[in-house]
C-alpha cells in the first residue's frame, strides 16, 4: 500500500523537481523526461496491482488451492511471446520519441560564424574563453561567508551568455576529467584533457537570468566545490559586457605599468593571490617550502640542503646559520625576477612589475615575517632596469 | 584409455590457443594500422596523418567556397607555457593552402618537450582538414626561456560537407614527460584561497535564479 | 567421465571428517569452502556497511563536518570495491559452491583443489584492499584513491601508492573469480548426475553457468585496463595520455566493458535463487523454465554489447550513442519476461509468507522499479540530465540492493535450515525484512528527486537546497544499517541452535537437495542419485 501510495507521490513531485528549462534542447529533454516516467508510473501501477492482487487472493491462508495446470492454458504457452512482444512495443515507442529529440540534441549547429565559448575544467575551478571576442574569464567557488545560501552554487565571475544567440561549446580540461552540467540549459558534456568535445545551446529571448549547475564528474579533493553560473543577458547587454571587460583588461595593464604608489594592504591582497597561485606549488601557502627542495620563507626557519641551493642563498643574504634570513630587499626582487641558475627557483620576469612588487612585499610580511617592507612598481621597473644594463654589457 | 588421446589432443588445442593470443598481442600494432588505413579512420590526435590522401596539397582544387578558420591554444597543468596563435580568425577558401602561427613561450628555468595535439570542431570536419606541415607532428622541445613561433600549413578539403561553414583549429600543448609534468603541476585551489577581485560592473549577479 | 571416478579411494585420504585449522586453510570441500565464502562475505558486508554509514552521516547535513573530502572521496570508492567484490560475488560464490552440488547430485565441484585456491585468493584480495586503504596513513604513503570505484585516469594516475595495491586487489580478484567460474562450468557441464539433462537442472545452476561464462569474458579487459593504468603510472606508457597519443576515453571503455556485465553477473545468481524461493512458497512449479533459461541466457549476452551507455556524455558520435540507447532499452525484454514468470510463479498458487518469500515479493516489487528507472537511464536525452546525478545512485542501489543484495539474504533464510540443521527465529527474520524494506526506501527513493533537483554525485557537500532530502535518506541508511546488527544476531543464533527443520523443510520445497539431511553429511551423493 505504501508503495502504492509512493508512486503517486512520485508523478506529482518529479515535475516539480527538474529546474524549468531555459533552452529549446531542455524543453525537449523535459518532455522525454515526462514521457518515460509516465510510462515508467503506468508500468510499476500495473506490477504493484497485480502483485498485490495476488498476494492478497493466492494465499494458503485463504485456502487458494494451487492452479498446478496454469501452463497449460493459451496464456500459458504463448505468454512468452506476448510479454516479449509488449515489452517491446513500450521499447520502440520510447526510443521512437528519444531519437527524435537526440539528433536535435547532438547535432551541433553549423551556422557561418556561430559565437563560439571554449570552457576548461581545471582543479577545482572553471575557465571561460569567449573565443571570437578574446575574451578570458576564470570562475571559482565563493567561500560560505560570502555566499550564504548559495555556498556551492556560486561563483565570483560567472559565464555571461547572450540570449537568442546560438552557441558553440568547446569543453576541454588542462587536467583530470571534469563535466560541465547546467540542468536548466538542458546539456552536460565531459571535459577531457587533450581533446575537445562539443555542445551547443541557444538561451530563450525571454529568459534572461542566472541558471546554476556543478562539475558532473568526479575529479579529485573539490569535485564538490566546482560551481558554475550562467548569466543569461540580453545581445545587447552582452556586446556591453563584452566591451567592459576589454576595458577592464586594457585598464589593469596599464595600472599594472603606471607609476601609482600603492597601499600595504593592497598590495598584501594582490599578493597574496599572486603568491597562491604561483608560488604556493613549492613554496607551500604556508610559507614552509618543502626541505630540502624547497625552502620555507619563514624568518628564522631551519633549512639545510646541498651546496648548489644553500650557496646562492648565503650569498644573497637569505641564509645563515643554516636558518632562513630575510636579506635585502633588492635581492629579493633579484631572487624573484631572475630566479636562481643551478636550482629549480625560476625566472619570474612574465609577471608584470606590479604583480612581483606585490609578490615580494606579500612574503617580506606574511608568515609572521611581518618585516614592514613594501615594495613598490618603481623598484622592480629599476631591477628590469639593472637587467638590461648588465645583458647589454 | 581413449581418453589420453583426447586429452593430449585438447592440451595441444589450449596450449595451441595461448601462443595464437601472444601473436595476436603483437600483430595487433600493424593490423591497426592497417585496419585505420583502409577504413580511413583517424583518431583525433592522429598528428601525422593528412587527412583524406586524395587532395592534393598545391592549391590546384580550389574551389569558390569560403569558410571561415578559426584558431585556439590550450596548455594543460604541468606544462609552464605560455601558447597563443598570432592569428585568431581566416577566412579561406577550400583546396587553398593556408598558413597560421601560433607562438609559445617556456616560462621554466629548465628545458622542457611538449607536444602538441590537435582538434577540429566540429568534429565531422576532422577528416577534411588536411595539414601538410604542422608543428604537432613532432614532440617540440623549448630551453628555458625560449620563445618560438610555430607554423601550420593546411588546406580545407573541397569535398567539405555543405552544412558546415565554420571551423575551429584547437591544439592542446602537454608536457611530454611526466616526472615534469608533476613537478609543474599547480595547486590552484584552497580553502583559504581568495578569488580574483570582481570589478563594478553594469551586470550585477542576481541572488536568485 | 563418470561421476563414480571421483570418489572412490577420497575416503582413504582422510579418515573421517578433517578436523581443527587444517580442515579450513586445506579444504577441498564444497560445504566447507561454502561456508568460508559466505563468512568472509558476510565480514566485508559489515566493513563496507560501515563505510555507507560514515558517508550518510557526513551527507546528514550540508557542510563538512567529519571526513577529509579525500577520505570522502576513498570511502565512496571502497565502500562500492567492497560490497561489490567483497560482500555480493563471494556471497553469491558461497552459495554457489553450497548448493550447486547438492543441486545437480553430484559428490563435490570438478575442481576441488582448484576451489580452495580460488577462495584464499579472495582472501589474498582481501589483504591486499585493506594495504591500499591503509597506505595513506603510513608516512611516505602517498595519496589516498579518490576517483570513485571507476578508477577513471587521468585522475588515478595522479593518486599516489594506495592506487598501485588497489590495481593488485583486482589481479587478485580476477583470478580468484575465473577460476572459481571454470570450476562452476566444468562442474554444470560434466558432473550432472545421470539423467539430469541441462533442460531439467535448476535454475540456479543456470544462473551461475551464465554468470561463469560473463566472468571469464569480463575479467580480463578489466585487468588489462588496470594494468595499462599501472603501466601509465609508473612505466612511461601513454595509454590514457594525450600527450603521447593515447586517449581517458580508452579507460572508460575498458572499464565499462567489464563494468556493465559487472551488475548482470551480481544480479543474476540473486535471480536464480529467486526461481527456488517462489515456487517453493507458492506451491507451484516456476511458470515458464524454458522461457526463464532463454531470459536470462539473453540476458547475459546483451549485457555484453551496452557498456557505453555508461558513456553517453564523453561526446561520442550521433551513430554511437543510438546504437547503445537501443540496445540497452531492448534488455528490458528478457529481464520483464523474467520478471512476469516469477510473478505468473506467484499467480494462483497457494502462497505463504516466510522471510525467505517476504524478500522474493519484495525484490520483485523494489527491484521491478530499479529497472523502469533503469529505462529511463537508458534514453539518452534523459540521461543527459540524470548521469553523474544522484538519480543514477538511486537507480542503482534499488537494482543492485533489491536485485542482489537482498536476493542473497532471501538465500540465506532459505537455506540456513539447510546448512545448519536448525530453523532461524522466524519472528526475527520478519522484523529484519521490514526493518530493510523500510530502510532501503527511506534511504534511496528521495535520491531520485536529488538526482532531477540537480544534485551531482560523489560530492562530499552539497547546497542547501538539498538538505531535506538527504536528511531522510540518511536517516533511513541508518536503519538499514541497523537492521544488520539483527540479521548477524539471527544468524550466529541459528547456527547455535534452534528448532529442528521437518525432513522436507519447506513444504513446498522440491529438488534434489531437499532430499538431502539437514545439515548434510561430509560428503553427499558420493553414488548418484536416480533422476526422474
Amino acid at each position: 500500500m505504501m508503495l502504492l501510495g509512493l508512486a503517486g507521490f512520485t508523478q506529482a513531485e518529479y515535475g516539480i523537481n527538474f529546474p524549468e528549462p531555459v533552452t529549446p534542447s531542455a524543453r525537449d529533454i523535459y518532455h522525454i523526461h515526462m514521457l518515460t516516467m509516465t510510462i515508467a508510473a503506468v508500468l510499476l501501477v500495473i506490477v504493484f496491482g497485480i502483485v498485490s492482487y495476488s498476494l492478497y487472493t493466492h494465499r494458503k491462508s485463504r485456502g487458494y488451492v494451487p492452479d498446478q495446470n496454469m501452463h497449460k492454458g493459451w496464456f500459458g504457452r504463448w505468454s512468452w511471446v506476448v510479454i516479449p512482444v509488449l515489452v517491446l512495443g513500450v521499447d520502440m515507442t520510447i526510443a521512437g520519441s528519444a531519437e527524435k529529440v537526440l539528433e536535435r540534441l547532438w547535432l551541433v549547429p553549423k551556422d557561418k560564424d556561430m559565437m563560439e565559448v571554449k570552457v576548461t575544467g581545471h582543479q577545482w575551478w572553471w575557465e571561460y574563453e569567449y573565443l571570437d571576442q578574446e575574451v578570458k574569464v576564470e570562475s571559482r567557488f565563493v567561500p560560505q561567508e560570502k555566499a550564504g545560501d548559495l555556498y556551492l552554487l556560486e561563483v565570483d565571475n560567472p559565464l555571461v551568455l547572450p540570449t537568442n544567440t546560438k552557441i558553440r561549446f568547446l569543453h576541454t580540461s588542462a587536467d583530470v576529467n571534469h563535466s560541465f552540467w547546467v540542468p536548466q540549459l538542458g546539456f552536460k558534456k565531459d571535459a577531457i584533457a587533450g581533446y575537445i568535445t562539443e555542445t551547443w545551446a541557444v538561451i530563450d529571448k525571454d529568459k534572461e537570468g542566472v541558471y546554476r549547475g556543478q562539475c558532473a564528474e568526479l575529479c579529485g579533493t573539490w569535485h564538490a566545490r566546482m560551481p558554475i553560473v550562467v548569466q543569461a543577458v540580453s545581445p545587447e547587454k552582452f556586446t556591453a559586457w563584452v566591451a567592459e571587460q576589454k576595458t577592464r583588461i586594457a585598464a589593469a595593464a596599464a595600472e599594472a605599468s603606471s607609476g601609482k604608489v600603492w597601499s600595504k594592504d593592497d598590495l598584501m591582497e594582490k599578493g597574496r593571490n599572486l603568491y597562491n597561485k604561483n608560488c604556493a606549488a613549492c613554496h607551500q601557502l604556508d610559507g614552509k617550502g618543502l626541505p630540502p627542495a624547497f625552502p620555507p620563507l619563514v624568518a628564522g626557519a631551519a633549512f639545510s640542503a646541498a651546496e648548489n641551493m644553500s650557496k646562492p642563498l648565503e650569498e644573497r643574504g637569505f641564509l645563515k646559520d643554516g636558518k632562513i634570513v630575510l636579506g635585502p630587499v633588492p635581492k629579493h626582487v633579484d631572487i624573484v625576477l631572475n630566479g636562481i641558475p643551478g636550482t629549480t627557483m625560476q625566472a619570474w620576469k612574465q609577471l608584470d612589475n606590479l604583480e612581483i612588487a606585490a609578490i615580494v612585499t606579500y612574503e617580506r610580511n606574511a608568515f609572521n615575517n611581518n618585516t614592514g617592507d613594501v615594495v613598490q612598481f618603481a623598484d622592480i621597473e629599476k631591477a628590469r632596469g639593472a637587467n638590461a644594463a648588465a645583458a647589454a654589457r | 584409455m581413449g581418453n589420453e588421446k583426447k586429452n593430449r589432443r585438447t592440451a595441444l588445442l589450449f596450449g595451441g590457443v595461448v601462443v595464437a593470443m601472444f601473436g595476436f598481442g603483437f600483430a595487433i600494432a600493424p593490423l591497426y594500422s592497417l585496419y585505420c588505413k583502409l577504413t580511413g579512420v583517424q583518431s583525433v590526435s592522429n598528428t601525422s596523418s593528412t587527412g583524406e590522401s586524395s587532395v592534393k596539397a598545391d592549391g590546384a582544387g580550389a574551389v569558390n567556397r569560403l569558410v571561415t578558420v578559426k584558431f585556439d591554444a590550450n596548455v594543460t597543468n604541468g606544462l609552464p607555457w605560455e601558447f597563443k596563435p598570432l592569428v585568431r580568425k581566416l577566412v579561406v577558401r577550400l583546396g587553398e593552402d593556408v598558413e597560421a602561427k601560433f607562438t609559445a613561450h617556456n616560462l621554466a628555468h629548465e628545458t622542457i618537450v611538449g607536444q602538441a595535439i590537435p582538434n577540429v570542431v566540429p568534429w565531422q570536419a576532422t577528416q577534411y582538414f588536411n595539414k601538410t606541415e604542422c608543428f604537432c607532428f613532432r614532440e617540440q622541445a623549448l630551453q628555458a626561456g625560449e620563445s618560438r613561433e610555430m607554423t601550420v600549413r593546411f588546406l580545407v578539403s573541397p569535398n567539405l560537407p555543405e552544412g558546415i561553414n565554420s571551423l575551429t583549429l584547437s591544439y592542446t600543448f602537454m608536457n611530454r614527460d611526466v616526472q615534469s609534468a608533476k613537478k609543474f603541476e599547480q595547486i590552484s585551489a584552497h580553502p583559504e584561497k581568495k578569488q580574483t577581485v570582481q570589478p563594478e560592473s553594469a551586470i550585477t549577479t542576481g541572488q536568485s535564479s | 567421465m563418470s561421476i563414480a571416478t571421483i570418489a572412490p579411494g577420497h575416503e582413504s585420504e582422510h579418515r573421517g571428517t578433517p578436523q581443527g585449522w587444517r580442515r579450513w586453510l586445506f579444504s577441498t570441500n564444497h560445504k566447507d569452502i561454502g561456508t568460508l565464502y559466505l563468512v568472509v562475505s558476510l565480514i566485508m558486508l559489515f566493513l563496507g556497511g560501515a563505510m555507507s554509514m560514515l558517508i550518510r552521516a557526513e551527507l546528514f547535513m550540508p557542510g563538512i563536518q567529519l571526513l577529509e573530502p579525500d577520505f570522502f572521496n576513498n570511502l565512496v570508492t571502497n565502500h562500492a570495491l567492497i560490497l561489490v567484490f567483497g560482500a555480493v560475488m563471494p556471497a553469491a560464490a558461497g552459495m554457489g559452491n553450497w548448493m550447486i552440488p547438492m543441486m545437480i547430485g553430484a559428490p563435490d565441484m570438478a575442481l576441488p583443489r582448484m576451489n580452495n585456491m580460488s577462495f584464499w585468493f579472495l582472501v589474498a584480495a582481501a589483504v591486499m584492499l585493506v594495504v591500499s586503504m591503509t597506505v595513506p596513513f603510513l608516512p611516505g604513503g602517498g595519496t589516498m584513491v579518490n576517483t570513485g570505484w571507476t578508477l577513471y585516469p587521468p585522475l588515478s594516475v595522479q593518486v599516489g601508492m594506495s592506487m598501485d595495491f588497489l590495481i593488485f586487489t583486482v589481479h587478485l580478484l580476477g583470478i580468484s573469480s575465473i577460476l572459481a567460474s571454470i570450476n562452476i562450468i566444468v562442474t554444470i557441464l560434466n558432473c550432472r548426475a545421470p539423467g539430469m539433462t541441462l533442460m531439467k537442472m535448476p535454475i540456479f545452476c543456470w544462473s551461475w553457468l551464465i554468470t561463469a561464462f560473463l566472468l571469464i569474458l569480463i575479467m580480463p579487459p578489466f585487468a588489462g585496463g588496470v594494468t595499462m593504468l599501472l603501466f601509465d603510472r609508473h612505466f612511461g606508457t601513454s595509454f590514457f595520455n594525450a600527450a603521447g597519443g593515447g586517449d581517458p576515453v580508452l579507460f572508460q571503455h575498458l572499464f565499462w566493458f567489464f563494468g556493465h556485465p559487472e551488475v548482470y553477473v551480481l544480479l543474476l545468481p540473486s535471480m536464480g535463487i529467486l526461481a527456488h524461493i517462489i515456487p517453493t512458497f507458492s506451491r507451484k512449479p516456476l511458470f515458464g523454465y524454458h522461457s526463464t533459461v532463454g531470459a536470462m541466457v539473453a540476458v547475459g549476452a546483451m549485457g555484453m554489447l551496452v557498456w557505453a551507455h555508461h558513456q553517453y556524455t564523453i561526446g561520442m558520435s550521433l551513430a554511437a550513442v543510438t546504437y547503445f540507447m537501443i540496445a540497452t532499452i531492448l534488455i528490458s525484454i528478457p529481464v520483464g519476461l523474467m520478471v512476469f514468470n516469477y510473478i505468473a510463479t506467484m499467480w494462483r498458487g497457494a502462497m505463504t509468507f516466510e522471510t525467505p518469500m517476504l524478500f522474493a515479493v519484495g525484490i520483485i516489487l523494489m527491484f521491478s522499479f530499479g529497472g523502469l528507472t533503469g529505462v529511463m537511464l537508458a534514453t539518452v536525452p534523459g540521461d543527459i540530465q540524470y548521469h553523474d546525478s544522484y538519480f543514477v545512485v538511486a537507480h542503482f542501489h534499488y537494482a543492485l540492493i533489491a536485485g542482489a543484495l537482498l536476493g542473497l539474504y532471501a538465500g540465506t533464510f532459505f537455506w540456513l535450515p539447510k546448512w545448519t540443521g536448525h530453523m532461524y527465529d522466524e519472528k526475527l527474520g520478519k522484523i529484519f525484512f521490514w526493518m530493510v524494506i523500510i530502510g532501503h526506501n527511506l534511504t534511496f527513493f528521495p535520491q531520485h528527486f536529488l538526482g532531477l533537483a540537480g544534485m551531482p554525485r560523489r560530492v562530499v557537500d552539497y547546497n542547501v537546497m538539498f538538505t531535506e532530502f538527504n536528511m531522510i535518506s540518511s536517516i533511513g541508511a541508518f536503519i538499514f544499517g541497523a537492521s544488520h546488527l539483527l540479521f548477524l544476531y539471527i544468524i550466529v543464533k541459528t547456527v547455535r541452535g534452534g528448532a529442528k527443520p521437518s525432513e522436507k523443510v519447506w513444504e513446498g520445497a522440491s529438488g534434489l537437495e531437499w532430499t538431502l539431511p539437514s545439515p548434510p553429511p561430509f560428503h553427499t551423493f558420493t553414488t548418484p542419485p536416480a533422476i526422474k
